[in-house]
C-alpha cells in the first residue's frame, strides 16, 4: 500500500531531524520540494532569547513569596504523610464525596430530631 | 538553531526530581524558569510576531505554571511540554482579543537583541510574514516542529490532536509556506 504524501513528508522530516540525509531514493519531487522548505525553516527559524531586562523582572516576580491558600495549610500534614506517587485523584474524590454525604446525612438527622421534638 | 533539548532517561529523572523539589519549595521553580524561559519566549515571539505580545504570553505561561505546580503530576515527559501547551493556549486566547500594538520603527526597543537582528534580516521579515498568514493551528505545529524540535507524536500529545491530524497540519502548512516563500528565497 502506498503511503500518503503526509506520511511520506512526516517520515522524511523525522529522518532529517535525526541527522539523516536530506534526500533518499524513493523521495518523490513533491516531498523533495517540501523538504527544501523544511530545511529553510530549520535554518531561518532561529531561537529568539528573552530580553535580559524582561527575563530578570519576570524571574524576580515569580520568586516573590506567595501565601498558600488556606485549605492548603489544612491539607499540609496529610500531604506530607502521602507521597506524591501514592496520591490517587479517585481516592481523593471518594473521600471528598464521602465527607459531603456524611455532612448531608448529619443535617437531615438533625432536622428530623428537631422536627420530632418540636411542639405541635 | 537550538531546539528543545532531547532529555536522556537520567536527565528526565533529574527533571522529575527538580519538579518535585519545586512542588515542595516554590523557590526551586526558578530553576525550571531559567531552563525554559527562552524557549517559551521564542515560541511566543514567532507565534505572535510581537515583542510585547511575546512578553505577555511568556509571563502568563509561567504564572499559570507556577499556580498549578502543586497539582502537577509527572507523566514522564519534559516539563517544557506543559509550558508549550500553556503558551499555545494563551496565544490562541490572545488572538481572539484586539490585535497587539506593535512597536514602530520610531520607537526602538530599549535593549536591541537577537530578535531585532532576526527582524531586520530579509529572511526574517519574509518568514515572519509567511508565518503570520498561516492559521493558528498550522503555525503552532510548524513552530513546535522546527523551533521546538519535536516529533509528530509529541506535538499530537501537546496540542491534544491525533498524530494523523498533526501530519496533515504539517503538510498543509509547509505546502502553504512553499507557495508564499518564493523559490528564490527557499533556495
Amino acid at each position: 500500500m502506498s503511503r500518503s504524501a503526509e506520511d511520506r513528508l512526516a517520515r522524511a522530516l523525522d529522518r532529517v531531524q535525526s541527522g539523516g540525509p536530506a534526500a533518499v531514493a524513493g523521495d518523490d519531487l513533491e516531498i523533495l520540494e517540501l523538504l527544501e522548505t523544511g530545511g529553510y525553516l530549520r535554518e531561518n527559524l532561529v531561537r529568539v532569547p528573552a530580553p535580559g531586562a524582561f527575563r530578570r523582572e519576570l524571574g524576580d516576580w515569580l520568586a516573590r513569596p506567595r501565601p498558600a491558600p488556606w485549605w492548603r495549610e489544612l491539607m499540609g500534614p496529610l500531604r506530607r504523610r502521602v507521597p506524591v506517587s501514592a496520591r490517587r485523584p479517585v481516592l481523593g474524590a471518594a473521600i471528598g464525596l464521602g465527607a459531603v454525604a456524611a455532612i448531608a446525612l448529619g443535617v437531615v438527622a438533625l432536622r428530623r430530631r428537631q422536627a420530632a421534638g418540636a411542639p405541635l | 538553531m537550538r531546539e528543545m533539548k532531547r532529555l536522556s532517561a537520567a536527565e528526565l529523572d533529574a527533571e522529575r526530581r527538580l519538579v518535585e523539589a519545586a512542588q515542595r519549595d516554590p523557590v526551586r521553580f526558578g530553576e525550571l524558569y531559567e531552563r525554559y524561559v527562552d524557549a517559551i519566549y521564542s515560541f511566543s515571539y514567532h507565534h505572535t510576531g510581537s515583542r510585547q505580545a511575546a512578553e505577555e504570553v511568556t509571563a502568563e505561561t509561567f504564572e499559570r505554571a507556577l499556580k498549578h505546580l502543586p497539582g502537577y503530576r509527572w507523566r514522564g515527559v519534559p516539563y517544557g511540554a506543559l509550558l508549550y501547551r500553556i503558551a499555545a493556549s494563551v496565544v490562541s486566547r490572545q488572538r481572539r482579543r484586539p490585535p497587539f500594538l506593535e512597536l514602530s520603527d520610531a520607537q526602538p526597543a530599549e535593549e536591541p537583541g537577537p530578535e531585532e537582528a532576526w527582524l531586520s534580516a530579509d529572511s526574517g521579515r519574509t518568514l515572519r510574514s509567511a508565518l503570520a498568514r498561516l492559521p493558528d493551528d498550522q503555525r503552532t505545529v510548524i513552530l513546535l516542529r522546527f523551533e521546538g524540535g519535536m516529533r509528530n507524536a509529541e506535538i499530537a500529545r501537546l496540542i491534544g490532536r491525533s498524530e494523523g491530524a498533526v501530519k496533515a497540519l504539517t503538510f498543509r502548512a509547509i505546502t502553504a509556506l512553499r507557495g508564499t516563500l518564493s523559490r528564490e528565497v527557499v533556495r
